[in-house]
């Protein structure tokens, strides 16, 4: 399934993208994460948990940066192995553009689960991944300064 | 399968239940109707570390009914409100819903501030706490708060409910004489969870409503009042066009999200047409 969407940052592409490879700002910003550790360049490791409702699971994921294209695009793809719970796989396009005096990030999600989280969660994946999404995005936009016309995200 | 090891506790009180909140913090679940949360222990899905049965607190398994408000417990059954006089008579909508939940397994044992802590998107309880206005009672060691059912639902299975309390009575407030209410939903089986449903409840006059409340579930992260569709509705005639308007209108008010099974486009598509029945159905 996809997901996609656009924010409009007050800060310079360069700055926008610095956060987005930084370690400690991705941290704070992907839901229930508590540890993430760089194995290797645009490689890394997370422990995620994932808390929405019934589901109290402990993921752990390898991320991966390719194609990386600083400081305009990266894509990102996730694999999480949660144990009985199932597992998932993600795959984020980001794009910064330029603006006046801004920067655009957009965003494209596809994304796929597996096991028993599919089986009992396939009627509401889309509202979680947008859930999720929706908390990373509001945490990220924290770290640039408000937009003069309210900051206001699009979907 | 088998859920992973957790302890189990009967609270004898609720005060006992605050003692256990404090030692076990959110290692805690409270087990009511356990209708959704067996299962999510059996596949897995959460491991909490203390279970606190609450099914012996008699004194929030009652309906009450005082001048004008119909108390009812957290621990009242579906299959008790579905038998209840005091719902049928005052509480009509509730009535309506009442019958969609689940199949009556189910409803012998799921209890109504379960199914409104547990917050499904797409149940029916929830939705009718909406369309009602009614108040939520929250009880915890600090004493009782209560909040309007427009302020509980945030996100996702996300609810103003704080980790150490718990709910203890919905209050309803008594239908009046030119209460109109009305409830559809769409379920790909009798008993499925909603894939797009409404509650409808307002005031009645002549052909004219002078109050409304529209409440869509199904089709986003929590259910939705559409402020903007009633808005449009009350103080108008209901024709033809009015309707025609509240259904483009309403396209424009929900955001509403897809799933594996039924698109957006589909989703939408159910709300419309239950908002046109709905209201053809008031005029009769």
């Amino acid at each position: 399934m996809n997901l996609d969407g656009d924010y409009l940052l007050a800060a310079t592409r360069q700055e926008v993208w610095d956060k987005l490879n930084d370690t400690e700002v991705l941290k704070e910003c992907i839901p229930g994460c508590e540890m993430l550790d760089e194995i290797s360049a645009n490689s890394y490791l997370a422990t995620i948990r994932a808390k929405v409702g019934p589901v109290n699971a402990k993921f752990k994921s390898e991320i991966n940066l390719r194609d990386v294209n600083e400081p305009e695009s990266y894509v990102l793809s996730v694999k999480s192995k949660g144990g009985a719970a199932g597992m998932g796989e993600g795959l984020a396009r980001v794009k910064l553009s330029e603006q006046e005096n801004s920067t655009k990030l957009d965003y494209s999600v596809e994304f796929k689960v597996q096991g028993k989280l599919a089986q009992i969660g396939s009627r509401l994946i889309m509202n979680v991944i947008k859930k999720l999404s929706n908390e990373f995005f509001s945490r990220f936009v924290g770290y640039f300064p408000a937009m003069p016309d309210s900051a206001e995200a699009s979907e | 399968m088998k859920p992973y090891d957790f302890s189990y506790t009967r609270a004898t009180s609720l005060s006992h239940l605050y003692d256990l909140f404090d030692e076990y913090g959110d290692g805690l679940k409270i087990l009511a109707g356990g209708q959704s949360l067996i299962t999510t222990l059996n596949m897995r899905l959460s491991s909490p570390e203390m279970l606190v049965d609450i099914n012996d607190l008699s004194e929030i398994s009652s309906i009450s009914l005082t001048d004008n408000i119909v108390s009812v417990g957290a621990l009242v059954r579906h299959a008790e409100i579905q038998e209840s006089n005091d719902i049928k008579q005052h509480v009509p909508l509730l009535k309506l819903a009442i019958e969609h939940v689940a199949h009556a397994a189910i409803r012998n044992r799921g209890t109504h501030g379960g199914s409104i802590a547990f917050a499904d998107p797409a149940a029916e309880i929830p939705a009718c706490v909406l369309a009602l206005n009614a108040t939520l009672v929250l009880a915890s060691r600090e004493g009782e708060r209560r909040i309007a059912g427009s302020d509980f639902f945030k996100d996702l299975y996300d609810t103003e409910l704080r980790e150490n309390e718990i709910i203890v009575a919905i209050e309803y407030p008594i239908a009046k004489k030119n209460t109109v209410s009305a409830f559809r939903e769409f379920t790909r089986r009798k008993g499925d969870f909603a894939t797009a449903g409404l509650a409808l409840n307002g005031e009645l006059d002549g052909k004219v409503l002078q109050s409304l409340s529209l409440v869509f579930f199904g089709v986003a992260n929590t259910p939705v009042l559409a402020r903007q569709v009633a808005d449009l509705i009350v103080g108008e005639p209901i024709t033809p066009s009015l309707i025609e308007k509240a259904q483009n209108e309403l396209a424009n008010e929900i955001e509403v999200i897809g799933d594996l099974y039924s698109s957006e486009e589909m989703k939408l598509h159910l709300s419309k047409h239950f908002l046109k029945q709905a209201l053809e159905e008031l005029q009769v």
